[in-house]
């Protein structure tokens, strides 16, 4: 699910959230199951995705006072912090290797394991993760916030402070990119 | 939506990703809970809340406000002591102390954000407590434009160092993580440790002079090293050069007086400072050290000291030179170099008062040479070439630090990133351009 937000109901939560831990934890509630779905939307991996989360509520905690209501959106503020968290994790290459080798172990203990998921839906988002994977932390991100996070073009341009010119050539890259490799795969996979 | 927009979108339909765990959900809160900063529950904290109101200062103050933190690390080193040599009984008299307070004075030539050959005075009376744990920085910045004052405290076991500013009634608040905390304690800061590093380097012996009617020794260090180690502003080496005299009264065998000169860009800026008026075990009243914040005090800043994220660190503050300075980068990364190849971009760009996102990521020029240190400290073979490469050259290497055995992180010319092996990096270096002749 999306993130989502309402300011005015946010602003208050926010304000008492910086000295008050009972408000905070209120606020961490309400915005967990968000943050960890945009981290496992990006890493495709649940044991990564709440490594990021962990570090993602520990960084607003320590910076939910400097949160500017008037220039950004609750939203489009935990959605900056868990990017840079995101590809801060996937600077590393060894991670990214980990990553990779776990899409296929993943993918077959799902296919054993879950039952109400189809075995077309398992390769999908097997193949969606190893091209996903391969491309720039920021043709990531963008495709991410925009087709799982369902944002606008000024949207993720005010999420990640990019002019959104900018964000639509990114995002037309990264698409054709994806796309590019996502054949590619089928093809190579279809063939063997 | 283009053809390859809706291919993907078709594409990621209905996919199953994995479902937030509770236990984790549970686990998580109680961890941040348990360290839910305490200093912010005190009921005299106003709320720091959203921040509409962003200072009405010029940027010379914000630029001031980012070196002003340094006074951090004076306060983070005051705590740890070492033994000596043949300076081991000044060392062992200095063990025994429980307070000390002491006079800090400093003219700095070129401080960032402030006009050419202008001269920065500043002034600080520190006051430290060993046994309570607590320290205490009354600060003054006098420059032709006017008088800054601040109040600093540490509070050491929430990992807060607070910034009052009862002129402009705000605060900065700066938090540091345990992992760095510990990495500051392990460095030295004060009076005490001061003296036991520069023992540790090629010391010379000054011999004999009487200061102030007393007979004291000295010794003399040269080294940008030793900056960390002395605290405030000259802390986290600021500057290129650094020159430390230490004296000490030849009969109480305690420190009397403290000279150091710094210098950094072929001495376009420079420092003088004199530490003096020390007073050993005298009383402090623990609630000189108790920092109160006002109601109608506004937090103006926050940052974290963190550690293991020192490249990154260093690559957000170059993204300041790629945003507001058409990508022309510092030619190094001593502190003041940075600040002052920043600041006329700043003022060019921000006629208005800035955003505080802009204030927050300034703080952390600050911390830019101290980064690059712990990056050599821990052998991770840092190297900076922005005496040579700008955004202009996104394909040259600007910087890089080792990431592990056999991997380097490469920070090109328009900062992407690059993990490579050392076989790269040595072809990517000999294809490197010349340094630039000014």
């Amino acid at each position: 699910m999306p993130l989502r937000t309402s300011e005015g109901d946010n602003t208050d939560l926010i304000e008492k959230a910086c000295r008050d831990p009972e408000a905070f934890a209120q606020l961490y509630l309400a915005h967990y199951d968000s943050v960890f779905g945009y981290c496992v939307r990006r890493l495709f991996d649940g044991h990564a995705a709440e490594e990021v989360t962990s570090t993602v509520f520990f960084k607003v905690m320590h910076h939910l006072g400097s949160f500017d209501g008037g220039a950004t959106d609750f939203r489009s503020w935990l959605l900056r912090i868990a990017t840079n968290a995101v590809n801060d994790y996937l600077r590393d290459a060894k991670r990214r290797t980990a990553l990779m080798q776990k899409a296929v172990i993943n993918t077959r203990v799902e296919s054993v394991f879950v039952i109400d998921c189809n075995e077309e839906r398992l390769e999908r988002k097997a193949l969606l993760k190893e091209a996903m994977l391969s491309l720039k932390p920021n043709y990531q991100t963008v495709i991410t916030l925009r087709f799982f996070e369902n944002m606008k073009l000024t949207e993720i341009a005010a999420c990640l402070g990019k002019k959104p010119s900018t964000v639509r050539s990114w995002l037309s890259r990264a698409t054709a990119k994806l796309r590019k490799k996502l054949d590619a795969t089928m093809d190579s996979r279809g063939s063997k | 939506m283009n053809e390859n927009e809706k291919y993907i979108q078709d594409f990621v339909k209905d996919l199953p990703f994995d479902a937030p765990d509770p236990k984790h959900r549970d686990e998580l809160k109680k961890q941040l809970l348990n360290t839910f900063p305490r200093h912010r529950l005190q009921p005299t904290v106003q709320p720091v809340g959203v921040w509409r109101t962003i200072m009405r200062s010029r940027i010379s103050k914000l630029a001031a406000a980012a070196v002003i933190v340094l006074g951090a690390f004076l306060a983070l080193n005051l705590f740890n002591k070492t033994g000596g040599m043949v300076w081991a009984e000044v060392v062992k008299r200095l063990e025994d102390i429980k307070t000390v307070t002491y006079t800090i004075t400093a003219d700095i030539t070129g401080f960032p954000g402030t006009p050419e050959d202008c001269v920065t005075h500043i002034i600080q009376d520190v006051k430290l407590s060993y046994e309570q744990n607590a320290v205490r920085i009354d600060m003054s910045t006098q420059t032709p434009r006017g008088t800054m004052k601040t109040i600093t405290h540490f509070l050491f076991e929430d990992r807060v160092l607070l910034q009052l500013m009862p002129f402009q009634k705000k605060y900065l608040e700066v938090a540091i993580s345990d992992e760095h905390m510990k990495r500051l304690e392990k460095e030295k800061g004060d009076p005490v440790t001061l003296l036991s590093s520069m023992l540790e380097h090629d010391y010379t012996e000054l011999g004999s002079k009487e200061i102030d009617g007393v007979m004291a020794w000295g010794i003399e260090v040269s080294d940008p090293k030793l900056g960390p180690k002395m605290g405030a502003f000259i802390s986290s080496g600021l500057f290129d050069e650094l020159t430390v005299q230490l004296w000490v009264d030849e009969k109480s065998r305690l420190p009397i007086r403290i000279n150091a000169t710094g210098s950094s860009e072929d001495g376009k800026t420079s420092m003088e400072t004199v530490y003096d008026n020390f007073q050993w075990d005298i009383e402090i009243e623990s609630s000189a050290l108790e920092p109160v914040i006002p109601d109608d005090f506004e937090l103006l800043a926050q940052t974290t000291l963190e550690s293991g994220n020192e490249g990154e660190v260093i690559i957000e503050v170059l993204h300041l030179f790629l945003e507001f300075a058409d990508g022309k980068y510092p030619s190094n990364l001593s502190t003041m170099t940075v600040a002052n190849a920043i600041a006329p971009a700043l003022k060019k760009k921000f006629t208005q008062k800035p955003g505080k996102e802009v204030l927050d990521r300034l703080m952390k020029i600050d911390m830019v040479s101290r980064m690059y240190s712990i990056l050599e400290k821990d052998g991770k073979e840092p190297a900076y070439y922005g005496d040579r490469v700008s955004a202009e050259s996104p394909e040259a290497v600007l910087f890089r630090w080792k990431t592990d055995e056999n991997t380097y992180r490469v920070v090109f010319g328009d900062l992407s990133t690059k993990d490579v092996t050392p076989a790269e990096l040595a072809k990517l270096e000999a294809a490197l351009p010349e340094p630039q002749q000014d």
